[in-house]
Protein backbone atom coordinates (compact mmCIF):
# COMPACT_ATOMS: atom_id res chain seq x y z
CA UNK A 1 0.00 0.00 0.00
CA UNK A 2 1.33 3.45 -0.85
CA UNK A 3 2.18 5.64 2.15
CA UNK A 4 -0.66 8.09 1.49
CA UNK A 5 -3.22 5.33 1.06
CA UNK A 6 -2.11 3.83 4.35
CA UNK A 7 -2.58 7.19 6.06
CA UNK A 8 -6.08 7.55 4.54
CA UNK A 9 -7.07 4.12 5.78
CA UNK A 10 -5.63 4.67 9.27
CA UNK A 11 -7.09 8.19 9.61
CA UNK A 12 -10.65 6.88 9.37
CA UNK A 13 -10.27 5.25 12.78
CA UNK A 14 -8.52 8.18 14.52
CA UNK A 15 -10.19 10.02 17.39
CA UNK A 16 -9.13 13.46 18.67
CA UNK A 17 -9.50 14.06 22.41
CA UNK A 18 -10.90 17.30 23.88
CA UNK A 19 -7.35 18.33 24.72
CA UNK A 20 -6.24 17.69 21.13
CA UNK A 21 -9.21 19.62 19.78
CA UNK A 22 -8.14 22.65 21.85
CA UNK A 23 -4.47 22.18 20.97
CA UNK A 24 -5.05 22.00 17.22
CA UNK A 25 -7.90 24.54 17.03
CA UNK A 26 -5.96 26.86 14.66
CA UNK A 27 -5.66 23.94 12.25
CA UNK A 28 -9.21 22.72 12.71
CA UNK A 29 -10.79 26.05 11.81
CA UNK A 30 -9.02 26.11 8.43
CA UNK A 31 -11.12 24.23 5.87
CA UNK A 32 -7.92 23.16 4.06
CA UNK A 33 -6.86 21.20 7.15
CA UNK A 34 -10.02 20.66 9.25
CA UNK A 35 -10.58 17.65 11.45
CA UNK A 36 -9.91 15.33 8.51
CA UNK A 37 -6.43 16.74 7.92
CA UNK A 38 -5.64 16.68 11.64
CA UNK A 39 -6.67 13.00 11.76
CA UNK A 40 -4.30 12.32 8.87
CA UNK A 41 -1.46 14.03 10.75
CA UNK A 42 -2.19 11.87 13.79
CA UNK A 43 -2.34 8.74 11.64
CA UNK A 44 1.00 9.57 10.00
CA UNK A 45 4.38 8.06 10.87
CA UNK A 46 7.37 10.24 9.98
CA UNK A 47 11.05 9.34 10.29
CA UNK A 48 13.57 12.15 10.68
CA UNK A 49 17.10 11.04 9.83
CA UNK A 50 19.41 13.25 11.86
CA UNK A 51 18.53 15.25 15.00
CA UNK A 52 20.86 18.13 14.19
CA UNK A 53 20.46 21.54 12.60
CA UNK A 54 17.73 20.49 10.18
CA UNK A 55 16.25 17.83 12.47
CA UNK A 56 15.68 20.35 15.28
CA UNK A 57 13.02 22.51 13.60
CA UNK A 58 11.67 19.54 11.65
CA UNK A 59 11.01 17.54 14.82
CA UNK A 60 9.77 20.48 16.89
CA UNK A 61 7.23 21.64 14.31
CA UNK A 62 6.08 18.17 13.32
CA UNK A 63 5.55 17.38 17.01
CA UNK A 64 3.61 20.59 17.56
CA UNK A 65 1.53 19.92 14.45
CA UNK A 66 0.39 16.60 15.89
CA UNK A 67 2.17 13.93 13.84
CA UNK A 68 1.13 10.64 15.45
CA UNK A 69 4.48 8.89 15.45
CA UNK A 70 7.89 10.49 15.07
CA UNK A 71 11.00 8.37 14.58
CA UNK A 72 14.44 9.85 15.16
CA UNK A 73 17.68 8.34 13.87
CA UNK A 74 20.96 9.74 15.19
CA UNK A 75 23.99 7.96 16.68
CA UNK A 76 25.59 11.07 18.22
CA UNK A 77 25.63 12.85 21.57
CA UNK A 78 24.87 16.56 21.94
CA UNK A 79 28.09 18.56 21.59
CA UNK A 80 28.63 22.11 22.75
CA UNK A 81 29.27 23.19 19.16
CA UNK A 82 25.76 21.98 18.20
CA UNK A 83 23.91 24.49 20.37
CA UNK A 84 24.41 27.43 17.97
CA UNK A 85 21.79 25.91 15.62
CA UNK A 86 20.39 22.63 16.97
CA UNK A 87 17.65 24.27 18.99
CA UNK A 88 15.87 21.10 20.04
CA UNK A 89 18.81 20.43 22.39
CA UNK A 90 19.29 22.54 25.51
CA UNK A 91 22.64 23.36 27.10
CA UNK A 92 22.05 20.95 30.05
CA UNK A 93 21.81 18.08 27.54
CA UNK A 94 25.40 18.36 26.27
CA UNK A 95 26.90 14.88 26.42
CA UNK A 96 23.51 13.13 26.28
CA UNK A 97 22.35 11.12 23.25
CA UNK A 98 20.69 13.39 20.70
CA UNK A 99 17.76 11.02 20.23
CA UNK A 100 16.97 11.10 23.98
CA UNK A 101 17.38 14.87 24.17
CA UNK A 102 15.10 15.36 21.16
CA UNK A 103 12.54 12.89 22.49
CA UNK A 104 12.30 14.70 25.84
CA UNK A 105 11.81 18.08 24.15
CA UNK A 106 9.20 16.65 21.74
CA UNK A 107 7.20 15.25 24.65
CA UNK A 108 7.33 18.65 26.36
CA UNK A 109 5.97 20.26 23.21
CA UNK A 110 3.29 17.64 22.63
CA UNK A 111 2.82 14.58 24.86
CA UNK A 112 0.36 13.13 22.33
CA UNK A 113 3.23 12.23 20.01
CA UNK A 114 4.60 8.70 20.08
CA UNK A 115 8.39 8.97 19.78
CA UNK A 116 10.61 6.14 18.54
CA UNK A 117 14.34 6.61 19.00
CA UNK A 118 16.95 4.83 16.88
CA UNK A 119 20.34 5.57 18.43
CA UNK A 120 22.29 4.21 15.48
CA UNK A 121 23.84 5.47 12.28
CA UNK A 122 21.58 4.69 9.33
CA UNK A 123 23.49 2.10 7.31
CA UNK A 124 22.85 -0.18 4.37
CA UNK A 125 22.26 -3.09 6.76
CA UNK A 126 19.57 -1.38 8.88
CA UNK A 127 18.01 1.33 6.69
CA UNK A 128 15.32 -0.75 4.97
CA UNK A 129 14.16 -2.19 8.29
CA UNK A 130 14.07 1.18 10.06
CA UNK A 131 12.43 3.11 7.21
CA UNK A 132 9.91 0.40 6.41
CA UNK A 133 7.44 1.33 9.15
CA UNK A 134 7.24 5.05 8.30
CA UNK A 135 5.17 6.89 5.69
CA UNK A 136 7.46 9.84 5.00
CA UNK A 137 11.23 10.07 5.47
CA UNK A 138 12.78 13.47 6.15
CA UNK A 139 16.48 13.79 5.34
CA UNK A 140 18.34 15.95 7.82
CA UNK A 141 21.66 14.14 7.61
CA UNK A 142 25.03 15.80 7.23
CA UNK A 143 27.01 13.68 4.78
CA UNK A 144 26.86 12.42 1.21
CA UNK A 145 26.94 8.65 1.87
CA UNK A 146 23.85 8.87 4.11
CA UNK A 147 22.05 11.11 1.62
CA UNK A 148 22.50 8.54 -1.16
CA UNK A 149 21.47 5.81 1.30
CA UNK A 150 18.26 7.63 2.33
CA UNK A 151 17.46 8.32 -1.32
CA UNK A 152 17.97 4.74 -2.46
CA UNK A 153 16.07 3.32 0.51
CA UNK A 154 13.09 5.65 -0.11
CA UNK A 155 13.00 4.88 -3.84
CA UNK A 156 13.19 1.13 -3.22
CA UNK A 157 10.41 1.34 -0.61
CA UNK A 158 8.26 3.79 -2.63
CA UNK A 159 8.33 6.48 0.05
CA UNK A 160 8.71 10.25 -0.33
CA UNK A 161 12.05 11.73 0.80
CA UNK A 162 11.71 15.30 2.04
CA UNK A 163 15.19 16.62 1.38
CA UNK A 164 17.05 19.58 2.84
CA UNK A 165 20.74 20.43 2.96
CA UNK A 166 22.78 23.42 4.01
CA UNK A 167 26.19 24.99 3.48
CA UNK A 168 27.42 28.20 5.13
CA UNK A 169 24.74 30.73 4.04
CA UNK A 170 22.89 28.60 1.49
CA UNK A 171 20.39 25.81 1.57
CA UNK A 172 18.50 23.50 -0.76
CA UNK A 173 15.08 21.94 -0.29
CA UNK A 174 13.04 19.58 -2.47
CA UNK A 175 10.93 16.43 -2.30
CA UNK A 176 12.40 13.36 -3.98
CA UNK A 177 9.71 10.82 -4.72
CA UNK A 178 10.75 8.40 -7.42
CA UNK A 179 7.16 7.34 -8.14
CA UNK A 180 6.15 10.90 -8.98
CA UNK A 181 9.34 12.72 -9.98
CA UNK A 182 13.11 12.70 -9.87
CA UNK A 183 15.22 11.15 -7.12
CA UNK A 184 18.48 12.47 -5.64
CA UNK A 185 20.50 10.42 -8.14
CA UNK A 186 18.63 12.04 -11.05
CA UNK A 187 19.90 15.39 -9.77
CA UNK A 188 23.32 14.33 -8.50
CA UNK A 189 24.33 11.08 -10.25
CA UNK A 190 27.84 11.22 -8.85
CA UNK A 191 28.99 12.35 -5.43
CA UNK A 192 31.69 15.00 -5.39
CA UNK A 193 35.23 13.73 -4.79
CA UNK A 194 36.00 13.40 -1.07
CA UNK A 195 37.02 16.76 0.31
CA UNK A 196 35.74 18.81 -2.64
CA UNK A 197 32.63 19.94 -0.75
CA UNK A 198 33.25 20.79 2.91
CA UNK A 199 30.91 19.69 5.70
CA UNK A 200 29.36 22.18 8.13
CA UNK A 201 32.17 21.29 10.54
CA UNK A 202 34.74 22.29 7.91
CA UNK A 203 32.95 25.12 6.10
CA UNK A 204 30.80 26.48 8.91
CA UNK A 205 27.11 27.31 8.78
CA UNK A 206 25.00 30.26 9.82
CA UNK A 207 23.14 28.91 12.85
CA UNK A 208 19.70 30.12 11.79
CA UNK A 209 20.03 28.78 8.23
CA UNK A 210 18.86 25.21 9.04
CA UNK A 211 15.85 26.85 10.69
CA UNK A 212 14.72 28.16 7.29
CA UNK A 213 15.40 24.94 5.41
CA UNK A 214 14.17 22.60 8.16
CA UNK A 215 10.91 24.53 8.51
CA UNK A 216 10.38 24.20 4.75
CA UNK A 217 10.94 20.44 5.09
CA UNK A 218 8.36 20.33 7.90
CA UNK A 219 5.87 22.27 5.75
CA UNK A 220 6.38 19.91 2.82
CA UNK A 221 5.95 16.89 5.10
CA UNK A 222 2.65 18.23 6.45
CA UNK A 223 1.44 19.11 2.94
CA UNK A 224 2.22 15.61 1.69
CA UNK A 225 0.39 13.97 4.59
CA UNK A 226 -2.73 16.12 4.33
CA UNK A 227 -2.59 16.36 0.53
CA UNK A 228 -2.38 20.14 0.48
CA UNK A 229 -1.14 22.46 -2.25
CA UNK A 230 1.71 21.77 -4.65
CA UNK A 231 4.50 19.62 -3.26
CA UNK A 232 8.14 20.40 -4.10
CA UNK A 233 8.34 17.30 -6.29
CA UNK A 234 10.38 18.14 -9.40
CA UNK A 235 11.40 21.55 -8.05
CA UNK A 236 14.47 22.47 -6.03
CA UNK A 237 14.38 25.62 -3.94
CA UNK A 238 17.82 27.14 -3.46
CA UNK A 239 17.97 29.69 -0.65
CA UNK A 240 20.71 32.32 -0.31
CA UNK A 241 20.57 33.98 3.11
CA UNK A 242 23.18 36.63 2.29
CA UNK A 243 21.15 38.01 -0.60
CA UNK A 244 17.87 36.87 1.00
CA UNK A 245 16.83 35.25 -2.24
CA UNK A 246 15.10 32.05 -3.27
CA UNK A 247 15.58 30.48 -6.66
CA UNK A 248 13.42 27.69 -7.96
CA UNK A 249 14.91 25.17 -10.37
CA UNK A 250 12.88 22.66 -12.31
CA UNK A 251 14.17 19.10 -12.06
CA UNK A 252 13.49 16.21 -14.37
CA UNK A 253 13.57 12.51 -13.88
CA UNK A 254 16.75 11.21 -15.54
CA UNK A 255 15.82 8.36 -17.94
CA UNK A 256 19.37 7.02 -17.40
CA UNK A 257 19.08 7.09 -13.59
CA UNK A 258 20.47 3.76 -12.32
CA UNK A 259 17.92 3.75 -9.48
CA UNK A 260 14.63 5.01 -10.93
CA UNK A 261 15.29 5.30 -14.69
CA UNK A 262 14.31 3.08 -17.58
CA UNK A 263 17.22 0.66 -17.22
CA UNK A 264 17.75 0.19 -13.51
CA UNK A 265 20.99 -1.30 -12.33
CA UNK A 266 20.53 -0.62 -8.60
CA UNK A 267 18.07 -3.06 -7.08
CA UNK A 268 19.22 -2.95 -3.48
CA UNK A 269 21.31 -0.88 -1.10
CA UNK A 270 25.05 -0.63 -1.81
CA UNK A 271 28.23 0.34 0.04
CA UNK A 272 27.74 4.11 0.32
CA UNK A 273 31.05 4.94 1.97
CA UNK A 274 32.80 3.31 -0.93
CA UNK A 275 30.44 4.90 -3.49
CA UNK A 276 31.29 8.33 -2.10
CA UNK A 277 35.00 7.56 -2.02
CA UNK A 278 35.24 7.72 1.76
CA UNK A 279 36.52 4.15 1.91
CA UNK A 280 40.29 3.74 1.56
CA UNK A 281 41.40 4.25 -2.04
CA UNK A 282 42.51 1.15 -3.85
CA UNK A 283 45.85 1.29 -5.60
CA UNK A 284 45.71 2.49 -9.21
CA UNK A 285 45.70 0.00 -12.07
CA UNK A 286 47.66 0.22 -15.36
CA UNK A 287 45.79 2.34 -17.88
CA UNK A 288 45.73 3.22 -21.56
CA UNK A 289 44.15 6.26 -23.17
CA UNK A 290 41.40 6.04 -25.77
CA UNK A 291 43.89 7.38 -28.35
CA UNK A 292 46.25 4.50 -27.59
CA UNK A 293 43.34 2.08 -27.82
CA UNK A 294 42.32 3.48 -31.21
CA UNK A 295 45.86 3.17 -32.57
CA UNK A 296 46.30 -0.38 -31.32
CA UNK A 297 42.92 -1.49 -32.69
CA UNK A 298 43.85 0.06 -36.04
CA UNK A 299 47.24 -1.70 -36.02
CA UNK A 300 45.39 -5.03 -35.54
CA UNK A 301 47.99 -6.27 -33.04
CA UNK A 302 47.15 -8.97 -30.52
CA UNK A 303 45.15 -6.66 -28.23
CA UNK A 304 41.91 -8.14 -26.84
CA UNK A 305 39.25 -5.53 -25.97
CA UNK A 306 36.70 -6.48 -23.30
CA UNK A 307 33.58 -4.47 -22.39
CA UNK A 308 32.49 -5.22 -18.81
CA UNK A 309 29.25 -3.22 -18.89
CA UNK A 310 25.78 -4.74 -18.78
CA UNK A 311 24.01 -5.97 -21.94
CA UNK A 312 21.50 -3.08 -21.72
CA UNK A 313 24.39 -0.64 -21.90
CA UNK A 314 26.05 -2.55 -24.72
CA UNK A 315 22.78 -2.12 -26.63
CA UNK A 316 23.03 1.64 -26.33
CA UNK A 317 26.56 1.92 -27.68
CA UNK A 318 29.74 -0.09 -28.15
CA UNK A 319 33.32 0.22 -29.30
CA UNK A 320 33.78 -1.84 -32.49
CA UNK A 321 35.67 -5.07 -31.77
CA UNK A 322 34.85 -5.16 -28.06
CA UNK A 323 33.73 -8.43 -26.47
CA UNK A 324 30.91 -8.04 -23.95
CA UNK A 325 31.55 -9.79 -20.63
CA UNK A 326 29.57 -8.13 -17.82
CA UNK A 327 31.71 -7.61 -14.74
CA UNK A 328 29.69 -10.15 -12.74
CA UNK A 329 30.46 -12.91 -15.28
CA UNK A 330 34.16 -12.15 -15.57
CA UNK A 331 35.52 -14.50 -12.86
CA UNK A 332 33.82 -17.49 -14.46
CA UNK A 333 34.91 -16.57 -17.99
CA UNK A 334 38.51 -15.58 -17.39
CA UNK A 335 39.75 -18.90 -18.66
CA UNK A 336 38.60 -17.89 -22.16
CA UNK A 337 41.70 -15.70 -22.30
CA UNK A 338 45.42 -16.32 -22.49
CA UNK A 339 47.50 -14.60 -19.77
CA UNK A 340 50.16 -13.92 -22.42
CA UNK A 341 47.79 -11.68 -24.38
CA UNK A 342 47.52 -7.92 -24.06
CA UNK A 343 44.07 -7.10 -22.71
CA UNK A 344 42.25 -3.76 -22.63
CA UNK A 345 39.12 -3.48 -20.48
CA UNK A 346 36.55 -0.72 -20.72
CA UNK A 347 33.20 0.19 -19.16
CA UNK A 348 31.17 3.41 -19.14
CA UNK A 349 33.61 5.69 -17.36
CA UNK A 350 36.41 3.51 -16.00
CA UNK A 351 35.46 2.37 -12.49
CA UNK A 352 34.06 -1.10 -13.21
CA UNK A 353 36.84 -1.79 -15.71
CA UNK A 354 39.41 -0.88 -13.05
CA UNK A 355 37.87 -3.56 -10.83
CA UNK A 356 38.06 -5.99 -13.76
CA UNK A 357 41.75 -5.20 -14.33
CA UNK A 358 42.42 -5.88 -10.64
CA UNK A 359 40.71 -9.25 -11.00
CA UNK A 360 42.77 -10.04 -14.11
CA UNK A 361 45.97 -9.05 -12.31
CA UNK A 362 45.09 -11.27 -9.36
CA UNK A 363 44.62 -14.14 -11.81
CA UNK A 364 48.07 -13.60 -13.33
CA UNK A 365 47.11 -11.53 -16.40
CA UNK A 366 49.91 -8.99 -16.13
CA UNK A 367 49.24 -7.33 -19.49
CA UNK A 368 45.67 -6.19 -18.61
CA UNK A 369 45.05 -2.44 -18.78
CA UNK A 370 42.11 -0.18 -18.00
CA UNK A 371 40.80 2.15 -20.73
CA UNK A 372 40.81 5.51 -19.00
CA UNK A 373 37.45 7.31 -19.14
CA UNK A 374 35.68 4.32 -20.73
CA UNK A 375 33.27 4.61 -23.61
CA UNK A 376 32.40 8.17 -22.56
CA UNK A 377 35.98 9.21 -23.33
CA UNK A 378 35.88 7.20 -26.57
CA UNK A 379 32.73 9.07 -27.63
CA UNK A 380 34.13 12.43 -26.65
CA UNK A 381 37.63 12.08 -28.05
CA UNK A 382 37.58 9.43 -30.76
CA UNK A 383 34.13 8.82 -32.23
CA UNK A 384 31.34 11.33 -31.45
CA UNK A 385 28.87 9.13 -33.35
CA UNK A 386 28.95 6.76 -30.36
CA UNK A 387 26.03 7.94 -28.19
CA UNK A 388 26.57 8.62 -24.51
CA UNK A 389 24.04 7.81 -21.83
CA UNK B 1 26.73 34.43 -21.11
CA UNK B 2 25.95 35.01 -17.44
CA UNK B 3 26.97 32.22 -15.07
CA UNK B 4 25.66 32.13 -11.48
CA UNK B 5 27.73 30.33 -8.84
CA UNK B 6 26.06 28.69 -5.86
CA UNK B 7 27.41 27.21 -2.64
CA UNK B 8 30.90 25.72 -3.04
CA UNK B 9 31.16 27.09 -6.59
CA UNK B 10 30.83 30.60 -5.16
CA UNK B 11 33.33 29.78 -2.42
CA UNK B 12 35.86 28.56 -5.02
CA UNK B 13 35.45 31.40 -7.53
CA UNK B 14 35.02 34.11 -4.92
CA UNK B 15 32.11 35.65 -6.84
CA UNK B 16 28.42 34.95 -7.15
CA UNK B 17 28.41 35.35 -10.92
CA UNK B 18 30.67 35.84 -13.92
CA UNK B 19 30.26 36.64 -17.60
CA UNK B 20 31.85 34.41 -20.22
CA UNK B 21 32.50 35.64 -23.74
CA UNK B 22 30.45 33.09 -25.68
CA UNK B 23 28.74 34.10 -28.92
CA UNK B 24 27.08 30.88 -30.07
CA UNK B 25 24.98 28.02 -28.75
CA UNK B 26 27.16 25.45 -26.97
CA UNK B 27 26.74 22.10 -25.24
CA UNK B 28 26.94 21.47 -21.51
CA UNK B 29 30.37 19.89 -22.03
CA UNK B 30 31.62 22.93 -23.94
CA UNK B 31 30.29 25.21 -21.20
CA UNK B 32 32.19 23.23 -18.57
CA UNK B 33 35.38 23.48 -20.64
CA UNK B 34 34.95 27.26 -20.81
CA UNK B 35 34.05 27.64 -17.15
CA UNK B 36 37.00 25.53 -15.98
CA UNK B 37 39.35 27.42 -18.30
CA UNK B 38 38.25 30.61 -16.55
CA UNK B 39 38.07 29.10 -13.05
CA UNK B 40 40.36 26.02 -12.86
CA UNK B 41 39.39 25.50 -9.20
CA UNK B 42 35.96 24.31 -10.33
CA UNK B 43 37.45 21.24 -12.03
CA UNK B 44 36.85 18.82 -9.14
CA UNK B 45 33.14 19.75 -9.05
CA UNK B 46 32.52 19.07 -12.74
CA UNK B 47 31.30 15.49 -12.54
CA UNK B 48 29.05 16.03 -9.52
CA UNK B 49 27.48 19.37 -10.42
CA UNK B 50 24.50 19.87 -12.67
CA UNK B 51 24.01 22.95 -14.82
CA UNK B 52 20.73 24.84 -14.78
CA UNK B 53 19.71 26.97 -17.76
CA UNK B 54 17.03 29.60 -17.18
CA UNK B 55 15.74 27.78 -14.11
CA UNK B 56 15.66 24.30 -15.66
CA UNK B 57 18.24 21.61 -15.13
CA UNK B 58 20.06 20.99 -18.40
CA UNK B 59 20.45 17.53 -19.91
CA UNK B 60 23.34 16.23 -22.04
CA UNK B 61 21.55 17.48 -25.17
CA UNK B 62 20.57 20.97 -23.94
CA UNK B 63 22.03 23.80 -26.03
CA UNK B 64 23.08 26.86 -24.06
CA UNK B 65 22.82 30.23 -25.82
CA UNK B 66 24.68 33.51 -25.15
CA UNK B 67 21.51 35.12 -23.72
CA UNK B 68 20.77 32.26 -21.32
CA UNK B 69 21.28 32.54 -17.58
CA UNK B 70 23.32 29.59 -16.42
CA UNK B 71 23.61 28.40 -12.82
CA UNK B 72 26.17 26.02 -11.31
CA UNK B 73 24.60 24.40 -8.27
CA UNK B 74 26.94 21.91 -6.59
CA UNK B 75 25.48 19.45 -4.09
CA UNK B 76 25.77 20.45 -0.45
CA UNK B 77 25.56 17.93 2.34
CA UNK B 78 25.31 19.83 5.62
CA UNK B 79 22.46 19.25 7.99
Amino acid sequence: MSPLNRISAAAAGIHLSDEETRRYSRHLVMPEVSIDGQRRLKAARVLCVGAGGLGSPILAYLAAAGIGRLGIVDPDAVDHSNLQRQIIHGTPRVGHPKVASARDRILEINPNVEVETHEVALRADNAMRICHDYDVIVDGTDNFPTRYLVNDCCALLGKPNVYGSIFRFEGQCTVFWAERGPCYRCLFPEPPPPGAVPSCAEGGVLGVLPGVIGVMQAIETIKLIIGLGDPLVGRLLAFDALRMRFRELRLHKDPACPLCGERRTIHGLIDYERFCGAAPQECPVPEMTVQELRDRLAARDDLVLIDVREPSEYQICRIPGARLIPLGELPARMREFDPAHAIAVHCKSGARSAAAVRAFQAAGFHRAKNVRGGILAWSKEIDPSVPTY
Amino acid sequence: MKILFFAQAEAITGCDHARLDIDRAISVDELWDAVIAAFPGLGPLRRSTRIACNGQYATATTRLGPADEIALIPPVSGG
